[in-house]
């Protein structure tokens, strides 16, 4: 597989509001703050999100299948990514979109049992599967093009976007939609709480003190285009994505392997892929939930790939400031990199009450820095050890 | 990039005859307080690796795996949220707990098998078990692993579920290798995946001479079903129609039972009431059975 993937259009829904803007500049202002989810049957310690402002009202229905809030956020995203990459008519019926997403429309169900739900399913005998988000998004652009659906876990929209970069060196598609979304969810939330993994004050990923992550909903969306074809049709770029890998704990269901031995592997052959070198990184954003575990582990692999660069390599705190988006949290992550990569600077982290002496990373806290070289690694984990990194690069992309 | 060489297969289909027997399917500890649908894919699993061998021969750091599933955790998620609604969450199981994501399924099975280079999980309704095929075969010609255990599992939908009277269960696993080096398998198995509204286009890539033998639909009866099922009638000489359950393992397992047909080339379509649309092909290596 050859040639090169640009990301020529980005949308994002999240905590900081609607839309890429929206995103950066929150980002920037310090991100967002959780708070309760609403939800009376929520028996659980805590219940805290960082949720976007509003729910979008439409689509609500695809087929029969009624729309919880993930699709909806998922459409509003991918709306906003491909007017970004000015894809208009026939260059959206020949779009294939490749989402990852773990939740989906779990939200509708859950609804449906405590008879909270807005809409009735058109046909209430039919089967509702839950991952239908790929499906609205392509029949909301009117894609005739394959809408796949990826559901590795917390990692999802990492393992999409990847997929989504596969098939454009494969010669299979010149453009493809990639990101993810996920709303709010009982189960989700109360999976964490049984495992111990929910923070009650805030997603404090680096910090001595935290105690687990804090979820948050929205989506991120992303065009990945050959440069042979941005170049033809003259679309600008935000990034390459130069190289992206993928490796398995094949371990435990939850906890990361403490060698970190997998994870190390993903980053050298992203770099790899990236024909890069750890010096040539200028930020990375992190898989960084807050659980006690991860943080150290991840700390100790970028210590083990980046050496003594890991003190001059600053980390995009992203879940601190937008919260841990389950299924969409590598699409968030490659978005923002985008963003960060065209904007030229790394946005500061919320502060960190005590940083973790186990996590020897650089964390800034005081005021935006500069990216000194154009690359941006993303990681991005989920349980049963699935490990994601993409690497972009900045620069001259649209040469 | 679409087509890949089937080296192992294993079937699970509880229920057919007698029970699912997990004692017996996988002996040892740490297996029958596994959900159902880990079961069913690793018991799968351990017949298509006794069958491909090829599988545990490539180093682990180039195996991979690739599961469809759409239903796999439907029963566990909806006792999980009965349990909160009612009870509260620090009463749910913890064994069971994690698998609300149901990508823990894949990566029980690359557990099992030391699968180093990755685990992917595809969850696209109905098609995901034959889309795990493409995904492998894209994954082979990209050089992220040597050999890769495709399949998909499924678990009953709960009482009440819409679809639940008739929802797959059972799991498929086979053993995907690259095409070529005159090496012969179980069969090639080709994948395209598309949408209902782009059906000429797919068929036109999965039938380039349009003459195909057999053709095996796995199809509901809601609009997007139907629609194709007119379209397929107008080619087809052979067109043989099953119903769709609730899920998305029944066209793989469709595929496995083409491997096994000892026919000349078959096409499995399926489609999902949301759009989704997948055509697999496939091609036995000769005209007698090879299972």
């Amino acid at each position: 597989m050859t040639g090169r993937v640009l990301v020529t259009g980005v949308g994002a829904v999240s905590c900081l509001g609607s839309g890429r803007a929206a995103l950066w500049h929150g980002l920037l202002a310090g991100g967002g703050q959780p708070r309760d989810v609403i939800d009376p049957h929520a028996h659980m310690e805590s219940a805290l999100m960082y949720l976007t402002p509003e729910v979008p009202a439409a689509p609500v229905a695809l087929a029969h299948v009624p729309l919880s809030a993930g699709p909806r956020f998922a459409v509003a995203a991918a709306r906003e990514a491909v007017d970004d990459a000015g894809l208009a008519g026939p260059a959206r019926a020949g779009l294939p979109v490749v989402l990852g997403v773990e939740m989906g429309n779990a939200r509708m169900h859950e609804d449906r049992r405590t008879g909270t739900h807005r809409t009735a399913s058109s046909d209430p005998d039919r089967w509702t599967p839950m991952t239908v988000t790929a499906a609205a998004v392509a029949a909301a652009l009117g894609s005739r093009e394959t809408h796949t659906s990826v559901g590795n876990a917390c990692a999802a929209s990492a393992y999409a976007l990847t997929v989504a970069a596969d098939m454009i060196r494969a010669g299979e598609a010149d453009v493809v939609l990639t990101g993810g979304a996920e709303g709010a969810t009982r189960v989700g939330m109360g999976a964490f709480n049984r495992l111990g993994a929910a923070d009650p004050v805030r997603c404090r990923p680096f910090d001595r003190g935290r105690r687990g992550t804090v979820f948050g909903d929205g989506a991120a969306m992303l065009v990945l285009e050959s440069a042979d074809h941005a170049r033809a049709r003259g679309a600008h770029a935000y990034a390459e994505v130069a190289g992206a890998a993928w490796s398995c704990d094949a371990r435990h269901p939850t906890a990361p392997d403490p060698s970190a031995t997998h994870v190390i592997r993903a980053m050298r052959e992203a770099l790899d892929a990236a024909g890069l070198g750890p010096a040539d990184v200028g930020a990375v954003v992190p898989h960084g939930t807050g659980t006690a575990l991860n943080d150290v582990v991840e700390s100790h692999a970028m210590r083990a790939v980046f050496g003594a660069h890991c003190d001059r390599l600053p980390l995009i705190n992203l879940k601190a400031m937008i919260g841990h988006t389950a299924g969409v949290a590598g699409a968030f992550g490659c978005a923002t990199a985008a963003l960060a990569l065209r904007a030229g600077v790394v946005p500061a982290s919320p502060r960190i009450d005590e940083p973790d002496p186990e996590c020897a990373v650089l964390v800034p806290q005081d005021g935006t820095r500069p990216i000194e070289r154009p690359a941006v690694m993303v990681n991005s984990y989920a349980f049963g050890g699935n490990n994601a990194c993409v690497v972009l690069t900045g620069g001259a992309v649209d040469r | 990039m679409s087509a890949l060489l089937v080296t192992g297969l294993g079937v699970i289909t509880p229920g057919e005859g007698r029970p699912f027997d997990v004692s017996a399917a996988l002996p040892g500890r740490g297996y029958r307080r596994l959900p159902p649908a880990a079961q069913y894919l690793l018991a799968a699993a351990a017949s298509a690796v006794a069958d491909g061998s090829s599988f545990v021969a490539a180093p682990a750091h180039r195996r991979g795996v690739v599961v469809g599933e759409n239903n796999a955790a439907a029963a566990l998620m909806e006792a999980q949220d009965r349990t909160i609604i009612e009870a509260h969450a620090a009463d749910l199981p913890p064994l069971t707990t994690p698998y609300f994501a149901a990508s823990l399924f894949g990566s029980r099975l690359a557990a099992e098998y030391d699968a180093h280079a990755f685990s992917l999980t595809v969850n696209s309704p109905r098609t995901a078990g034959v889309e795990s095929l493409g995904h492998a075969a894209r994954a082979l010609a990209g050089g992220r692993a040597e050999v890769v255990l495709i399949g998909a599992t499924e678990h009953t939908l709960p009482a009440g579920e819409p679809g639940a009277a008739d929802s797959d269960a059972g799991a498929v696993v086979l053993v995907g290798e690259p095409v070529g080096a005159g090496r012969t398998g179980l069969g090639v198995v080709d994948v395209r995946t598309g949408s209902v509204d782009g059906f000429d286009r797919l068929w036109a890539a999965a039938v380039p001479d349009d003459d195909i033998a057999v053709v095996e639909t796995v199809l509901d009866d809601s609009p997007a079903g139907k629609h194709v099922e007119h379209l397929l009638a107008a080619r087809c000489r052979d067109l043989r129609t099953l119903p769709a359950p609730a899920g998305c393992l029944t066209p793989l397992r469709r595929v496995a039972h083409g491997l096994c047909a000892a026919s000349p080339d078959r096409l499995v379509v399926t489609a999902a009431a949301e759009g989704g649309l997948a055509i697999t092909r496939i091609t036995p290596p000769s005209t007698e059975s090879p299972c």
